[in-house]
């Protein structure tokens, strides 16, 4: 072996050079991440520790238990598929999206396949879901999942010394935070916007706060009452999954799972509908666009503030922000990614901060408030030369919950 | 309930380098990070010891290079999963591979040694730390520390060798 032939003072060297070339960004970003987990532990139990450990010893009877429930899902399709056998029948558990390319194609009077033909249900080794304890503050919520090929974020804090803290190793889905919507968002593409149905936790997307020190705005799992400001206790999660192999499972692979744990713990059932509402188009302002294109691989990004996106996932991200979520379609015509930064400042609130930072503060919070669009539209076209245009309908796919459970116990 | 201001300063203050020592030992920041969050997990539950007040850099460290190196040999016990990183490795490039391979090599021979002497080498190599500012952290004199680093070095060699004949 080449170190044997090697001064060992030069091989040691060598071996650790790459270490010592690790960006500081990498370090601070995964350093970041164990802190927020370490904030997300109420009780400061090591529980989070026991799961990711405990996956090495009992990964596979999990990942058997899975596969059995599994089969008992697909059994019950199979049934079903043969006493209905309408191919346009849409409603379906979850999980069902793996295979509906499968029940779609194949026309239900032939045979079915046997079931080991069927693509199996990727499932998560160990998952742990829990709910937000009440008084919590946790800035840095969102969810993030990170495969091997890519990594996705949903960022639902808008603090942005906290968005960075919205990370995952390799191979997991960590949230804080969250809420279904965040949970489906993530596994189906659909933006809280474009959920309906199911009972009104469901549809929960947090409450845009105004913080009282310098008019920055942080979405908390919080809500108005008559007599001022609740938590959610149970509407919003901590979650943390691990993919049974982390380091070869794929960022596609880790939605499918993410399907997988909708219905499997919170038990989800849904059809998609066409539907048609008011909202607006996001278009390319007379004076033309100020998007930096770019090639090559990159991370979409879902933040508004900065990052890189294709035109039709800015738009969703516009739709998040903005007042009651109104839908925003794409209507630029631009294709492929481009790379942006946008800082949006609410009205009033340009005139430089009031307080002293140091982040959100608890207490006598002001009134929520939202982004109206005429003044997004107004900073959009200044900053990134879009804009947005009023429509009296644009249509839209939206997913519609049939029913849901708040998530079982670990 | 938000972390103490000084368990976060902590963390601040210290993260970076345990993270650093547990991913060079480890070679996998999945690891890495469960080391790091293992070691604050212990310390917000226990505490800092009483003794070790003046030198909480040490103390982290080495409960940092003690995690990973438990880590290391728990993964040679595994031999099921050592055989899939290998096949992993292999696929991903021979001159990848190979490298693996003598990080893995080098990361059992570490785990072998005395836990102080491994603790010396990776600050050393990985660090880069001088002699002087190795004494500091593990608490010993210069002469102390330029001793232990050759005597460390002489029996990774050794126990390079020898995981390296094993192999054969």
């Amino acid at each position: 072996m080449t170190h044997r032939k090697q001064n060992l003072h030069e091989f040691l060297d060598q071996s650790f050079a790459k270490f010592r070339a690790l960006p500081s960004s990498n370090v601070e970003l995964a350093c970041e991440g164990v802190l927020n987990r370490l904030r997300n532990e109420p009780n400061r139990e090591p529980e989070t520790t026991v799961m990711r450990f405990s996956r090495r010893r009992y990964g596979r009877m999990i990942v058997l238990v899975a596969a059995t429930a599994a089969t008992v899902v697909l059994a019950q399709q199979l049934a079903m598929r043969m006493w209905q056998p309408s191919p346009e029948v849409q409603v379906a558990p979850a999980e069902a999206v793996l295979q509906a390319p499968v029940s779609i194609q194949q026309p239900a009077p032939e045979p079915p396949e046997p079931p080991a033909q069927f693509p199996k249900p990727l499932g998560f080794a160990a998952a742990s879901i829990r709910r937000v304890a009440p008084d919590v503050m946790n800035p840095a919520a969102g969810l993030a999942c990170r495969g091997s090929d890519g990594a996705q974020r949903i960022v639902l804090s808008v603090l942005e010394n906290w968005q960075d803290a919205v990370t995952a190793p390799r191979g997991r889905c960590v949230g804080s935070a969250i809420f279904l919507t965040t949970l489906i968002e993530m596994a189906y593409g659909f933006p809280p916007g474009r959920v309906s149905g199911g009972p009104d936790w469901s549809r929960l997307t947090g409450s845009m706060i105004a913080t009282p020190d310098g008019g920055a705005m942080v979405s908390l799992p919080m809500h108005v009452t008559p007599q001022g400001f609740a938590w959610y206790e149970h509407e919003s999660f901590q979650i943390e999954a691990i993919a049974d192999n982390p380091s070869t499972a794929t960022l596609e692979q880790l939605r499918q799972m993410l399907r997988a744990l909708l219905a499997d713990r919170f038990k989800l059932r849904y059809h998609l509908e066409k539907k048609g509402m008011p909202g607006y188009s996001l278009v390319v302002a007379e004076k033309g666009h100020k998007l930096k294109p770019i090639s090559g691989d990159y991370v979409e990004s879902l933040l508004l503030f900065q990052g890189r996106s294709t035109m039709e996932s800015f738009a969703h991200t516009l739709s998040n922000f903005l007042f009651n979520r109104v839908h925003v379609v794409d209507k630029t015509g631009l294709q492929g990614p481009f790379e942006y930064a946008f800082k949006y400042v609410p009205p009033g609130q340009d005139g430089g901060g009031r307080g002293t930072g140091g982040g959100p503060a608890r207490g006598n919070l002001p009134a929520p408030s939202g982004s109206r669009p005429e003044n997004v539209s107004r900073q959009l076209e200044d900053q990134l030369g879009l804009r947005l245009q009023s429509e009296n309908t644009v249509e839209v796919d939206a997913f519609v919950i049939d029913s849901v459970e708040l998530p079982t116990p670990n | 309930m938000p972390l103490e201001r000084e368990f976060e300063q902590l963390f601040r203050e210290h993260s970076h380098l345990l993270y650093r020592t547990a991913y060079s030992l480890l070679d996998s920041p999945a690891d890495a990070e469960d080391v790091l969050q293992t070691v604050f997990l212990r310390l917000l539950r226990n505490g800092l010891p009483q003794n070790v007040h003046n030198n909480v850099k040490g103390y982290l460290y080495r409960a940092a290079v003690n995690a990973s190196l438990d880590m290391i040999r728990s993964r040679k016990r595994q031999d099921r999963n050592r055989e899939a990183q290998r096949v992993e490795s292999v696929a991903e490039s021979l001159d990848a591979a190979a490298a693996d391979e003598r990080h893995r090599h080098l990361a059992e021979a570490l785990a072998e040694l005395d836990p102080a002497a491994a603790q010396i080498l990776v600050l050393k190599y990985v660090h880069c730390y001088k002699d002087a500012d190795i004494a500091k952290v593990i608490g010993a004199s210069r002469g102390a520390v330029a001793m232990r680093l050759l005597r460390s070095r002489s029996r990774l060699k050794k126990l390079m060798r020898e995981l390296s004949g094993e192999e054969k």
